[in-house]
C-alpha cells in the first residue's frame, strides 16, 4: 500500500514536472521571435529557469531553485563613439543653475489656452490637435499629440488680434532631446499671407526651407522653452514649425503657450 | 631666475600644484568608452597575462603594459580591484613627469622659459584633462618630449654619459612607436625640425657644426636599434605573440584609411581648423566660454624671438627653432588629416607650450624697465590665472559637460549612477553579483558598462533579445528595432511585472531617461518584486 501511494506520488510529481518543464518551453519560444536569436555570436544556454523566487507545484510542493546556467559572452570591444552630431544645440543649465526669469508685460495672459488648433497634419498619429492647448503639460504618455514625420506645423487661432511678448513650448520632454527646426510665426490671417512675422527659427541650415534662423535650438525639458517675441510682435494666428527630433522623425506638442495682450 | 636653487624651488612649487590637479578626485568623471575598453582589456592583462595587439584598434601596448606596475602597487590584483583611480594614475604620474622632465631642456630653452612651459603645462585645461584620463596620447606626448630632451642632453659637449642619452632617447622611440600609432607623425616633424634647425645653424655658423650633424646620423643607429628592440618586445607581447611585430608595421594601412575620418564607429570628420577652433575660442550656444589662446600668442612670440634671435637669453636659438618647425609641422599635419578627436591635439600643444615659455620669457627680457617689467609679469600671472581657472573646470564641475571642448562623445554622470543602483539591487538579489543582467543595444555598444558592471558575472551583452529566460534587470536602448523591441515587450508581458527605474529626481522635478551620453537615452526594467524588495531594503529618508 505504502509503495503505492509512494509510486503514484513519485508520477504525479513527474506529470506535474513535465507540465512545468512544457509551459516554460511555451513562454520561452516567442512564436514571433527566430530560432537564432543569438545571430551576433552569442550562446546561451537555459538548463531552467527561475524569477529569483521558489515556484510552487501544481501539488503545491516547493521546486528547489537553481541557479540559471547562462553561457554568456563577453563584450565587445569597440572603438570611439562619434558624439550625436547635431550642431545649434544650446547647452542646459549647470546643475543648480537657476531658471533664468521670464518678464512679460503687466496684464499679460496665455491667449493660447483651450483655443482651436489646426495642422497640416489633420489626422495625427497619435492624440487629438487639442492637446495642444488643453493646459495639460505632463510629459507622461497620453498627454502629446504626435503629428507625424517631417515639415510639420500646429496652428492656434487665438480669437482676437494680440500684442504677443512671447511663445512657451513644451514638444516632448519625456526624454532628452531636441526638436529640429522649430520656426514659430505669427500673421493676421489663418493662411499666413498677411503681415506674416517670423519670431523664432533655429533652422540653421535652411533644411526647412525658411531662410537660416539665427536662434540655437534646444533639449527639451519640463521646464519648456520661453521664446520672447520681437517687440512689436502683432497678430492673431500663430504658427510653430518643427522638423522631427534627435530621437526620431516625428512632431510632438505637448502643450504651446502664448502670452499677449488682447489688443482693444 | 640666474640662481639653479631658485630654479629648482619653483620648479617643484609648481610640481607640487600640478600634481594635486592631476591627482585630485582622479574617479570623478565618468568613464569614456576608450577609457572603459582600455581598462577591460588591461583587466585581461593583469588577471592572465594576455595582451594581443590588435592593428585595427585599441593602439599600441605600452599603456597596459605600464599600468601593471601602478596596479600591483595599489593592491590591485584582479580587475574588480582595480578602480578608474588606479587606471588614470598611469597618464596623470606621466602628466607630472612631463613637467619635471623640463629641467633636461633647462639650457636649450633658459631657465626662466622652462618655469613658464612648466607653469602653462601644469594648469592648461587640455594637458590636465588628459592628464586624468586613461588613453595614450599623455604618454605619447610624454615619450615625444623626453626622446627629444634626452637627444638635446646626448648633444652636449659636457655630456659624461652621452651613451645613456642615446640610450634613453632610444627607448623614448621604442615607446612612443608601442603607445599609438600616431607616433609617425612625431617622428616626420621632429626629422623635418632637425634638418631645418641644421640648415639655418651652418647658414648663420652658429651652434651645431656639420661635425655634430654627422655624429647625430651616427648616434642615430644607436637610438633606433635601442628603440626597436622595446617595440619588437612590447608588439610581440613579451615575445608571446610574435605576429604583432609584423602588425605593428601593416597597421598604418589601415590607419592611413581611417585617416580620412571615418572610424569603426562612425565618422570623426572635423575641418582643418577645428583644432585651432578648440584652443582658441570654444563656446556651445551661450554656454561656458573656453580659450587657451594666450599659449598661442606666447607661442607666436616665442617664434619670433627664436627666428629673429632677440630675446631668447642663453637659449640655444637652433634648439628653439628646432622646436618652432617640429610644432609647426605637427600642428599642420594634424589640421590636414580629417580624423579629429580632441586628445590628439595635444603633441602640437605641447610644442606650443615650450615655445610660450620662450615667448613669456622673451616678454619679460625684452620690457627692459620695471614698471614694464612688472606689467608684462603681470599679464603673465593673470593670463596663467585664467587658464587654471579653466582648467578647474574642465575637471571638476564640467568634466563631463558637452560644452567642455576636451568632452568628446562622453558618458553622462548617469552610467556610474545606474551601475551604483544595479549593484544595490543585486545586493538584495539572492544571486548577488551572479544576478542575471541583460543589456541591449541596437549597435551592440554597451560601453562604458562593462567597465561598471565588471564585478557582474552573469551580464548579457547583445544587440537583440536572447533566448530564454528575461533578466530581472534589462537596460536597453529605445531605438531598438521594432523586430527585437516586439520579442521584448512579449517577453515582458509573458513574464513577472517589469516596472520602471528611473534616475532619481528631485521634489518637482518631472521623471525623465537615464542618458548614456547627451542624446543617447536608456531604458531600465526591473523584476517588480525584486524593485519591491530593495526599495524595502532602502533607509527611510523623512521628509
Amino acid at each position: 500500500m505504502k509503495n503505492k501511494k509512494l509510486l503514484s506520488m513519485i508520477a504525479i510529481t513527474l506529470v506535474a514536472g513535465m507540465m512545468i518543464a512544457g509551459c516554460g518551453d511555451k513562454g520561452d519560444q516567442n512564436p514571433n521571435e527566430p530560432k537564432d536569436q543569438d545571430g551576433g555570436g552569442n550562446k546561451v544556454q537555459t538548463n531552467t529557469t527561475t524569477g529569483g523566487d521558489t515556484t510552487k507545484t501544481p501539488t503545491g510542493s516547493k521546486l528547489k531553485k537553481v541557479v540559471l546556467d547562462l553561457v554568456l559572452p563577453k563584450a565587445m570591444f569597440k572603438g570611439t563613439p562619434v558624439p550625436m552630431n547635431e550642431p545649434n544645440i544650446a547647452p542646459g543649465r549647470a546643475k543648480g543653475q537657476e531658471r533664468a526669469v521670464i518678464k512679460v508685460p503687466e496684464g499679460s495672459v496665455n491667449l493660447a489656452l483651450k483655443k482651436p488648433v489646426t495642422s497640416n497634419e489633420p489626422l495625427p498619429v497619435v492624440g487629438d490637435l487639442e492637446m495642444v492647448t488643453d493646459g495639460d503639460k505632463s510629459g507622461e504618455d497620453g498627454h502629446n499629440v504626435d503629428i507625424g514625420f517631417g515639415k510639420k506645423w500646429v496652428q492656434i487661432d487665438l480669437g482676437l488680434n494680440a500684442n504677443i511678448y512671447g511663445v512657451s513650448v513644451w514638444h516632448y520632454h519625456g526624454q532628452a532631446r531636441a526638436y529640429r527646426d522649430v520656426i514659430i510665426e505669427v500673421a493676421d490671417d489663418e493662411d499666413f499671407t498677411q503681415n506674416v512675422q517670423m519670431v523664432y527659427n533655429s533652422d540653421h541650415d535652411n533644411s526647412y526651407g525658411k531662410g537660416i534662423g539665427e536662434e540655437m535650438g534646444y533639449v527639451e525639458t519640463n521646464e519648456g522653452h520661453y521664446m520672447y517675441c520681437p517687440k512689436g510682435t502683432k497678430g492673431r494666428y500663430v504658427r510653430l514649425h518643427s522638423q522631427g527630433n534627435t530621437s526620431n522623425d516625428q512632431n510632438h506638442y505637448i502643450e504651446v503657450e502664448v502670452y499677449g495682450i488682447p489688443i482693444k | 631666475m640666474k640662481h639653479p636653487v631658485i630654479s629648482v624651488g619653483v620648479l617643484i612649487l609648481i610640481l607640487a600644484g600640478a600634481s594635486a590637479f592631476r591627482l585630485a578626485h582622479l574617479d570623478n568623471r565618468p568613464m569614456h568608452t576608450d577609457e572603459a575598453v582600455h581598462g577591460i582589456k588591461f583587466g585581461d592583462l593583469l588577471e592572465n597575462g594576455k595582451y594581443t595587439y590588435d592593428p585595427h584598434e585599441y593602439h599600441g601596448p605600452a599603456l597596459n603594459y605600464l599600468t601593471v606596475p601602478v596596479a600591483r602597487l595599489g593592491d590591485a590584483q584582479n580587475l574588480t580591484r582595480t578602480s578608474e583611480v588606479h587606471l588614470r594614475l598611469v597618464p596623470a604620474i606621466f602628466g607630472i613627469m612631463l613637467i619635471a622632465g623640463l629641467w633636461l631642456v633647462r639650457d636649450a630653452i633658459g631657465r626662466a622659459a622652462m618655469l613658464c612651459a612648466a607653469a602653462i603645462t601644469a594648469v592648461s585645461p587640455a594637458m590636465v584633462f588628459y592628464s586624468r584620463y586613461y588613453i595614450q596620447e599623455m604618454l605619447l606626448v610624454f615619450f615625444t618630449f623626453l626622446a627629444i630632451a634626452a637627444l638635446w642632453r646626448s648633444a652636449q659637449r659636457e655630456s659624461k654619459a652621452r651613451i645613456a642619452w642615446l640610450v634613453i632617447a632610444g627607448l623614448c622611440v621604442g615607446l612612443m612607436h608601442a603607445t599609438k600609432e600616431t607616433c609617425i607623425i612625431a617622428f616626420f616633424s621632429m626629422s623635418i625640425a632637425g634638418l631645418g634647425a641644421a640648415i639655418l645653424s651652418l647658414r648663420s655658423g652658429n651652434g651645431w657644426t656639420r661635425r655634430k650633424m654627422t655624429s647625430l646620423a651616427v648616434s642615430g643607429s644607436l637610438v633606433l636599434g635601442v628603440g626597436a628592440v622595446i617595440s619588437v618586445v612590447l608588439f610581440s607581447s613579451l615575445f608571446s605573440n610574435l605576429g604583432g611585430i609584423a602588425d605593428s608595421i601593416t597597421t598604418y594601412f589601415h590607419y592611413f584609411d581611417q585617416a580620412g575620418g571615418q572610424g569603426s564607429t562612425g565618422d570623426h570628420s572635423y575641418p582643418w581648423y577645428h583644432y585651432l577652433r578648440i584652443i582658441l575660442w570654444w563656446q556651445v550656444g551661450d554656454g561656458s566660454l573656453w580659450t587657451e589662446a594666450v599659449v598661442v600668442v606666447l607661442a607666436i612670440v616665442g617664434m619670433i624671438a627664436a627666428l629673429c634671435g632677440k630675446g631668447c637669453g642663453k637659449a640655444s636659438i637652433p634648439f628653439v627653432r628646432f622646436l618652432c618647425i617640429y610644432t609647426v609641422v605637427m600642428t599642420v599635419v594634424y589640421s590636414v588629416i580629417s580624423y579629429k578627436t580632441p586628445w590628439c591635439l595635444l603633441g602640437f600643444f605641447h610644442g606650443m607650450i615650450l615655445l610660450a615659455g620662450v615667448g613669456a620669457a622673451a616678454g619679460l627680457r625684452i620690457a627692459k624697465k620695471a614698471p614694464l617689467k612688472a606689467l608684462v609679469a603681470v599679464v603673465l600671472v593673470g593670463a596663467a590665472g585664467h587658464l587654471a581657472w579653466q582648467g578647474w573646470r574642465a575637471n571638476f564641475p564640467q568634466c563631463a559637460d558637452p560644452g567642455n571642448p576636451y568632452v568628446y562623445a562622453h558618458p553622462t554622470h548617469d552610467v556610474p549612477e545606474l551601475a551604483r543602483l544595479v549593484g544595490e539591487i543585486a545586493n538584495v538579489h539572492d544571486d548577488k553579483r551572479d544576478m542575471y543582467v541583460q543589456i541591449i543595444c541596437a549597435d551592440n555598444h554597451p560601453w562604458p558598462f562593462p567597465w561598471y558592471l565588471r564585478d557582474f558575472t552573469r551580464v548579457d551583452w547583445n544587440g537583440r533579445v536572447s533566448p530564454g529566460p528575461l533578466a530581472p534587470v534589462i537596460i536597453y536602448r529605445p531605438d531598438l528595432s521594432a523586430k527585437v523591441n516586439d520579442t521584448l515587450t512579449i517577453k515582458m508581458l509573458q513574464s513577472s511585472p517589469y516596472d520602471w527605474l528611473r534616475p532619481e529626481t528631485k521634489d518637482g522635478e518631472k521623471s525623465r531617461d537615464w542618458e548614456l551620453r547627451p542624446y543617447a537615452p536608456l531604458h531600465v526594467r526591473v523584476d517588480r518584486n525584486l524593485l519591491k524588495k530593495y526599495n524595502a531594503s532602502r533607509p527611510r529618508v523623512d521628509k
